[in-house]
């Protein structure tokens, strides 16, 4: 670590890992800028961020494969840049390009990586994520699921309190990904501290407590998922659909049946005009097709569902439940959505001109 | 059992489970010899004389030139290395364990030669034992060195397969191995010194195959492969890289005082 490179302190904190400006450049391309952020213990922390926002490279100084160009990282109290083997002994990490050669066993990848960390082999891990048929197996017969679950069995069988997993679900079926999440779910009610870089957003929103947005090299936001999303667009989504169309053609009453499955032509008009901001056709003033509804914004016709956005959406649902009502119509489906984690990190990447 | 025994244990059974590996430490030299042995000696009944040494090294030199490189570069391009580095394995355990498996491989190999040569076509066989132990194990280190030199400065197989050609092929036409050096042109003698196969026969020859003992002339090849390996160790543990960023110029300058041992040698002679 060269002099603007400040020494760690601080052996016991209530936080796993401490991050304070952090920096990090390759030539003239700034990859971290100025980055600080703390990651609780016992928590599952989500870096998130678009291609080229400076995650892997945060990660990688972090995980004491880089040497930073200024600020402070303390893991566990460790420095990395002059603790290298210190801290490769107490977290575990899951790199997003790294295997294990072909002809290697699960069974001697515990044995070879546990001799390294000085630890007797625990081949517990094996069975413990579902590996105990393979144990034997060598490392290129292994499934793309196989592999990463020994990614990250290998990752805890040195007993970290702290790991760093990159992208750990990428390219894996729906049956693996939630085999792995309940994985990483366990491994935080043992205790364990998650640091996860993902690209998947309902994976970040279902599994962190703390989110952190990086863009361009800096910190963009962060917070709990809920208080991410609460800060953006604050609309509401609203989808309704009637059997008898009670909502549709304009203004209430207008008994317009739409059949479940044909498609209004203003739909796409419409969904242009609301986009990602929600600008929105005020439903009644250009007829695109729905009821004029209290605070809510007609953004689309489609398959015989109306969908709104609502700033007021306890509001709005009384109003068209109470069309319905008048109309003699019946609800097939009404649903009532918060903005996702998705859309708000689009409308922050957007903010910040990515 | 520590972490360097549990590492060199895998390793040298990569060396058997490999199947590409276990062609060129193994059936590929012993074909060879087969094939070589049934009719090189009709050609030139003194290939006899050299057989043991020549068949030893060209399974040494294919064991090493021709699988170690591409077993590095292509660890490192699949971020195997960074693997390995997170969890603690050191730089020069990756360096040092893929010579000594590579060792162990090539002396079982030269002990089927040796025997082969022997029984199969009644090749002359070495004088001196102890020598001949001593010269084999410089050969071999004197090639692993170099593999895993290339392996490390390689940015891609190509680039390392055509670096391991430029020293196989000439070592097999020019060091000595098929046919005799004296019977080489001399303008070609220079060129096969920069040879590190040219040294090992020459060692070969005149400590394992000879009665006259460690002379002067003998000794030479003896330091030149030592101070091949020692300057091989010392440039792969300080040129050694876990990522694919390519090397600057410099340290390419650098790797290249590999050939300084050789080209010091051609200056002597």
């Amino acid at each position: 670590m060269n002099g603007q490179v400040r020494k760690a302190t601080g052996e016991c904190s209530s936080h796993a890992l401490e991050v304070s400006d952090l920096r990090k450049t390759y030539g003239d391309t700034v990859a971290v800028d100025g980055l600080s952020f703390t990651v609780p213990r016992g928590t599952i922390f989500g870096l998130l961020g678009p291609n080229g926002a400076g995650k892997t490279t945060a990660l990688e100084c972090i995980e004491g494969l880089r040497q930073p160009d200024g600020g402070t990282i303390s893991v566990m109290g460790i420095d990395p840049v002059s603790h290298p083997r210190r801290l490769w002994n107490a977290i575990g990490v899951q790199l997003q390009t790294s295997g294990l050669p072909e002809t290697m066993t699960p069974r001697e990848a515990v044995r070879f990586f546990s001799r390294y960390h000085g630890k007797q082999p625990s081949y517990g891990v094996i069975d413990r994520f579902g590996l105990s048929a393979k144990a034997d197996t060598q490392y290129g017969a292994l499934s793309v699921g196989q592999k990463r679950r020994l990614a990250l069995a290998l990752a805890v069988a040195h007993e970290p309190r702290l790991l760093f997993l990159d992208e750990p679900t990428a390219g894996l079926d729906v049956e693996s990904r939630m085999e792995l999440h309940a994985m990483m779910q366990e491994l935080r009610q043992a205790g364990d501290t998650i640091v996860l870089a993902t690209h998947d957003m309902a994976e970040a929103e279902k599994l962190c407590d703390l989110i952190a947005i990086i863009i361009a090299g800096k910190l963009a936001v962060v917070g709990t998922p809920a208080q991410i999303t609460a800060a953006g667009d604050r609309r509401s989504r609203i989808t309704v659909s009637s059997s008898a169309g009670a909502l549709f053609g304009g203004r209430a009453g207008s008994r317009q049946a739409v059949p479940a499955g044909a498609q209004a032509e203003t739909h796409s008009d419409a969904e242009r005009a609301a986009g990602a901001h929600g600008a929105g056709v005020q439903a009644g003033e250009s007829e695109p097709g729905g009821a004029d509804l209290p605070d809510a914004v007609l953004t689309a016709v489609r398959d015989g569902y109306l969908h709104y956005h609502s700033e007021n959406p306890a509001r709005t649902v009384a109003a068209l439940l109470r069309i319905l009502e008048e109309e003699n119509d019946e609800l097939l489906d009404l649903r009532v959505e918060r903005p996702s984690l998705e859309e708000r990190f689009i409308e922050i990447t957007r903010r910040n001109g990515k | 059992m520590n972490a360097f025994v549990a590492h060199l244990s895998y390793d040298f059974k990569t060396g058997i489970r490999d199947k590409s590996l276990m062609l060129m430490n193994y059936l590929f030299p012993i074909g060879f010899f087969l094939m070589i042995g049934a009719f090189m000696p009709r050609i030139n009944p003194e290939f006899l004389q050299i057989m043991v040494p020549g068949m030893i090294l060209f399974a040494i030199m294919s064991g090493t030139l021709l699988t170690i490189p591409f077993t590095i570069i292509g660890n490192r391009e699949a971020g195997i290395l960074r693997s390995f580095r997170v969890n603690g394995v050191p730089a020069g355990a990756l360096v040092t364990i893929p010579i000594v498996a590579a060792v162990v491989h090539m002396a079982v190999a030269s002990v089927i030669l040796t025997v082969g040569s022997s029984t199969l076509y009644e090749a002359v066989i070495p004088t001196n034992w102890g020598w001949f132990t001593s010269v084999f194990m410089l050969a071999a280190l004197c090639f692993a060195t170099f593999a895993v030199l290339i392996g490390i400065v390689a940015q891609s197989s190509r680039s390392g397969t055509l670096v391991a050609q430029a020293i196989y092929v000439p070592s097999i036409m020019l060091g000595g191995l098929m046919v005799p050096e004296e019977l080489l042109p001399e303008g070609l003698l220079a060129a096969a010194s920069l040879l590190p196969a040219t040294h090992a026969m020459r060692a070969f020859n005149g400590l394992a195959f000879s009665a006259e003992g460690l002379t002067a002339a003998a000794a030479l090849p003896l330091a030149v492969l030592t101070a091949s390996i020692l300057v091989n160790l010392l440039l792969c543990l300080v040129l050694f890289r876990w990522d694919t960023q390519p090397l600057s110029r410099f340290r390419l300058v650098v790797a290249a005082t590999a050939v300084a041992p050789f080209a010091v040698s051609v200056a002597l002679v």
